[in-house]
């Protein structure tokens, strides 16, 4: 038994079949042979370039072998942790399949690519995502239907009665079709591997040197497989289907009119079934020595074996139309679209996902991962929660190359059993958001020029009223018989300057606001204790109640010019004795917020309509009869410079709730802000 | 403050011919000292409510009032005045300069509309002409 197991025919059909399943087949022998580890994929990499790993792999096979009682249902951890599951042939053969890391299995890449690096070998974390997965259920289910196979096929094999012959070939036909339709799904179907497993089956069941199976689909497919010998006969049969194929005739034709012209010279004569469709041409044979003739099970066995493989081929053009199709409506949305299957590999890439990648320098190929290829840990984390089964997406996220993208990663929803894959969709949102920025930039200007000029109108008022005064009453002295006496109007154009002199400062100080800021720490609590007497004295003016509570101890220094802050806290409160002409109530309350000190002024005014609470902080804005409209301005820029804010808001309580919030700068900040106000605070920085 | 608002010479009503309306103490200080220097019948008000308080009381021949007052601006104390007292006449001071200036000469009621800093002695001739003028 063992000894016909490794002859080139089997070998091929086990080729076949690992490549079919995507999966690592072993066969091992009683002690001595080697076994034959047969494997489409990374496993067969990783031995060949690591002695170490491959006798691993070799301990681990004999060790398997030696357990008592193996079944399909228990399933073993290979030297790299993948799961493997077993059956016995007889007594002394034994066929392992894995090869697979495990879905969600409990190690993690990270894992893996430590235990290669045991082993000499290095592969990326990336590309170790890529590999293709299996769980212990499915590989137990694969493990039953091989081993049902192998018993008919064996069994086909040994069997010399025409009539059991036959239908072992039969039953192992419906095994093969099951087999292989069963495992492969939509997304990774591969008629190559479908029509490779039927030919080398062929060349076992019908004991013959070599088979073929050619597929062609219109438009412009071709799928050639040829086992065994002789080449030159296999050759010549593959070339007269391509040729007639891409000449677009009928390549079934083509073939039968080869065998027609046959040379009888030949050793082999070919013996084949033919299935022709509106979009599909099919020709399974087989060459069978020549002068035998052909057997009637061995051309029922063509037939049967035809139908299942017309079946493929069809599948096979309904899933590449799929495709077409979902391209088609993909490519129709102007959004980039990405659709990845289960493990993350790029099946679908929409047109103007094409031209985004290729401008975010990403390149993607379909069936390989999409992770660590430039995305990002936030968007490639999103796929892996997408794809179980939870929704992510994200705004504005900037790339590199400066592109601002929206983008939304969901779970493709599985009929029966949570999700299929993801699909990932983006929304290009740089230009719209330039244009914002642009127009919000503008805008600002606009507001700095109307405000410029408001603050130029309003100047040119405030300097003229005193001027206007001033240059009068020197006028009026002038007048013959003017009893005004000279020290009252010495002592008004003294006043009348000092007017024009202020305000000219107050607007210096928003013009140029902290010109000459002294940075130091200080107690939030200081302006007020400093000015409270001053307050009291002009709260009972008046007739103004002030009420003044600390609700806080912990008002840690903060950090700024503590002489603009006492003008700040004098602006304001003045600013609320003065909404309150006939008397009231102030509530100054200073107290701590986060990181923040809030020095609060509650007045119970008339209260600032709505419309007018963003225009209360412009220069010159005021409602006062005798306001020149900069206290409020200048204390805001003040503030703002100190890194904080003066607010206005509504309490719900008729009056108005002004608030200078004072952030608590850690040192750094405080740096940024001495550099900021060009002032030499570093020392003062310091001696706290 | 209140008594300011109707401080002049003469207090009866039909003894005053001008009003003068400023928000800003120290030109109602240099109007009242000016006035008076001149024996022109006046009083000065601190608001345009005020001042059409006055206005209506008095029934003066000349107002003379600041385009930028507490609360309502110069423009339409002239719009009320010519309601209250439709035979009294209207300068306007504004300190804003030339472009608002010419804006304000085409409102209704307006004789003229002065620029601040302005000529004591020039307007002393515009309110003698004034109220030369036959009512």
């Amino acid at each position: 038994m063992s000894g016909r197991l490794t002859t080139p025919k089997w070998r091929v059909f086990q080729e076949s079949l690992a490549r079919a399943l995507g999966l690592m087949v072993s066969v091992t022998f009683p002690d001595g042979a080697q076994p034959m580890v047969l494997n489409p994929g990374s496993i067969a990499v990783w031995t060949a370039s690591s002695p170490a790993l491959g006798e691993a792999y070799g301990d681990f096979l004999r060790q398997m072998r030696e357990q008592p009682q193996v079944t399909p249902n228990h399933v073993f951890r290979d030297p790299l942790g993948f799961p493997t599951t077993c059956f016995r042939l007889g007594k002394d053969v034994m066929i392992a399949l894995g090869g697979l890391p495990e879905a969600g299995g409990a190690a993690t890449y990270s894992e893996l690519s430590d235990r290669l690096a045991e082993f000499g070998i290095t592969e990326t974390e990336g590309r170790l995502r890529g590999l293709p997965t299996t769980t212990p259920p499915h590989l137990q289910e694969q493990t039953a239907g091989v081993r049902i196979l192998y018993d008919q096929l064996r069994h086909t094999f040994g069997e010399t009665a025409e009539l059991g012959r036959r239908s072992l070939a039969l039953a192992a036909r419906d095994q093969i079709n099951k087999l292989v339709l069963g495992s492969l799904d939509p997304g990774t179907f591969d008629l190559e591997k479908v029509l490779g497993l039927a030919a080398s089956s062929l060349v076992i069941l019908m004991d013959v040197e070599g088979s073929w199976a050619l597929a062609s689909r219109r438009p412009a497919r071709l799928t050639c497989v040829t086992r065994g010998g002789p080449a030159t006969q296999l050759e010549a049969i593959q070339r007269t289907w391509e040729i007639a194929s891409t000449a677009g005739d009928d390549p079934t034709a083509a073939l039968e009119e080869a065998f027609r012209d046959w040379d009888a010279g030949y050793s082999v004569a070919p013996l084949h079934a033919l299935y022709s469709s509106r979009t599909t041409r099919l020709s399974i044979g087989v060459l069978a020595p020549a002068g035998m003739a052909p057997a009637g099970s061995d051309v029922l066995m063509l037939d049967h074996l035809l139908s299942p493989l017309a079946i493929s081929c069809e599948l096979a053009s309904l899933y590449s139309a799929l495709k077409r199709q979902v391209h088609t409506v993909l490519n129709a949305i102007s959004h980039p679209v990405v659709v990845m299957d289960p493990d993350g590999r790029v099946g679908v890439v929409n047109d103007p996902a094409t031209a985004l990648l290729s401008e975010l320098g990403i390149k993607l190929q379909l069936g390989q991962p999409v992770y660590s290829r430039g995305f990002g840990l936030a968007l490639e984390n999103a796929v892996r929660e997408a794809i179980k089964g939870r929704r992510l997406s994200r705004e504005l996220d900037q790339y590199p190359t400066g592109v601002m993208l929206n983008w939304t990663v969901s779970p493709l929803v599985d009929d029966d059993q949570g999700t299929a894959g993801a699909i990932l969709v983006f929304e290009d949102v740089t230009e719209t958001v330039l244009f914002h920025q642009l127009f919000h930039q503008r805008t600002l200007d606009w507001e700095k020029l109307n405000i410029a000029g408001q603050m130029a109108s309003s100047l040119a008022h405030e300097i003229r009223s005193p001027l206007a005064a001033a240059l009068g009453a020197i006028q009026l002295v002038q007048i013959p018989g003017c009893d005004a006496k000279r020290e009252d109007v010495l002592a008004r154009l003294h006043s009348e300057l000092g007017r024009m002199n202020k305000t000219l400062t107050d607007y210096l100080t928003i013009a140029r606001p902290q010109s000459h800021p002294r940075p130091e720490w200080f107690d939030a609590r200081l302006p007020f204790r400093e000015l409270e007497l001053l307050l009291r004295g002009e709260a009972r003016l008046h007739d103004v109640e002030l009420v003044v509570s600390v609700t806080d101890d912990n008002l840690s220094p903060v950090y700024g010019d503590a002489d603009s802050m006492k003008q700040v806290f004098l602006n304001v409160a003045r600013n609320a004795f003065e909404a309150m002409p006939d008397g009231g109530r102030l509530q100054i309350t200073l107290r701590r917020a986060g990181q923040s000190v809030l020095m609060e002024f509650e007045d119970t005014g008339p209260g600032i309509p709505e419309h007018l609470r963003d225009q209360v902080f412009r220069p010159f804005f005021t409602t006062k009869v005798n306001g020149t409209g900069l206290g409020l301005a200048v204390s805001r820029t003040i503030v703002r410079g100190m890194g904080g804010d003066l607010t206005i808001a509504n309490t719900g309580r008729p009056g108005t709730l002004f608030t200078v919030e004072l952030p608590f700068p850690d040192a750094e900040q405080a740096g940024r802000l001495t550099a900021a106000n060009g002032g030499s605070g570093s020392e003062q920085a310091e001696g706290t | 403050m209140t008594n300011e608002a109707t401080s002049g010479p003469v207090q009866t009503a039909a003894a005053i011919d001008l009003v003068a309306i400023d928000d800003d103490e120290s030109i109602r200080w240099l109007f009242t000292e000016l006035f008076t220097l001149s024996g022109i019948r006046h009083c000065v008000a601190p608001s345009g409510a005020e001042g059409l308080r006055l206005v209506a009381q008095h029934r003066p021949r000349l107002v003379i009032a600041d385009v930028k007052l507490g609360g309502m601006n110069g423009l339409e104390v002239a719009e009320r005045i010519s309601r209250i007292s439709p035979s009294t006449r209207v300068i306007l001071i504004t300190g804003y300069g030339e472009r608002v200036r010419s804006r304000l000469n085409e409102a209704p009621g307006i004789m003229l509309v002065l620029e601040k800093p302005f000529d004591i002695n020039h307007l002393l001739d515009l309110v003698r002409g004034a109220l030369a003028e036959p009512a």
